[in-house]
């Protein structure tokens, strides 16, 4: 096993709970007095990460371990589970990536191409888990990567201008 | 560090998390190495970006 490629996936999942707050909270300096929206896509987005990460303990026992054998079966089902959380956070990452798309749309606060391209890949995420087991089904997990980089990039590129707004009204409120 | 500046920073945390992913590839994969794991075929596609 490689443990450097393991753990760069640890540091990844800790780069995807950054992403899903600075989603949320673009979101969220459009919504109202009930930001709904905004606290389904940070929920979402960390029960993404918990259920990744909470699949780690089984391979890794699998690979810490390999060297003394195991029973096929065993074998099998750490395996398996590794495998099946992974397919388990598609959908968790459909509500995180079509609620962000609904909130892109009805708010403006990103442009509306990557509200609808959001909706097509949140569909596809969970039209995919019956599928799960047929190698075309990975094509929607691969296009909601995507999603996720265009949406930090764009983010990055249409830093939202509200933040010093907002931090030079507290500022002038409080002096 | 400025307020825009920091918030850069963090917007790109998306751009890293796919950076790394793709870095790790199928790199973690028990299957890769230890080919006698791969017990379902139909796992395959699965296994391949699973750890």
């Amino acid at each position: 096993m490689n443990w450097m490629g393991a753990y760069l996936e640890v540091l990844g999942l800790l780069c995807f709970v950054v992403f899903a707050a600075v989603l949320a909270g673009t979101i969220r300096r459009r919504e109202g007095a009930q930001p709904w929206l905004s606290n389904v896509i940070l929920g979402a987005g960390l029960i993404t990460v918990t259920v990744k990460l909470a699949s780690f303990p089984a391979a890794f026992a699998l690979a810490y371990r390999a060297h003394e054998g195991f029973e096929p079966q065993l074998a099998a089902a750490l395996t398996d589970m590794n495998d099946l959380s992974f397919i388990l956070t598609w959908p968790l990452s459909a509500l995180m990536i079509g609620a962000a798309a609904a909130g892109i749309l009805r708010y403006r606060a990103l442009p509306a191409w990557l509200g609808w391209s959001g909706a097509v890949a949140a569909v596809a995420l969970l039209a995919s888990v019956p599928l799960a087991f047929g190698q075309g089904a990975f094509v929607a997990f691969l296009v909601s990567t995507l999603w996720v980089a265009l949406a930090s990039a764009t983010m990055v590129l249409r830093p939202a201008p509200e933040i010093e707004r907002v931090a030079n009204r507290a500022a002038a409120s409080s002096s | 560090m400025s307020e825009r500046v920091v918030w850069r920073l963090a917007a790109a945390s998306g751009i890293l998390y796919v950076a790394v992913g793709l870095a790790h590839g199928g790199g973690g994969d028990l299957t890769r190495e230890r080919p006698e794991l791969t017990l379902r075929a139909g796992s395959a596609a699965a296994s391949a970006h699973a750890v």
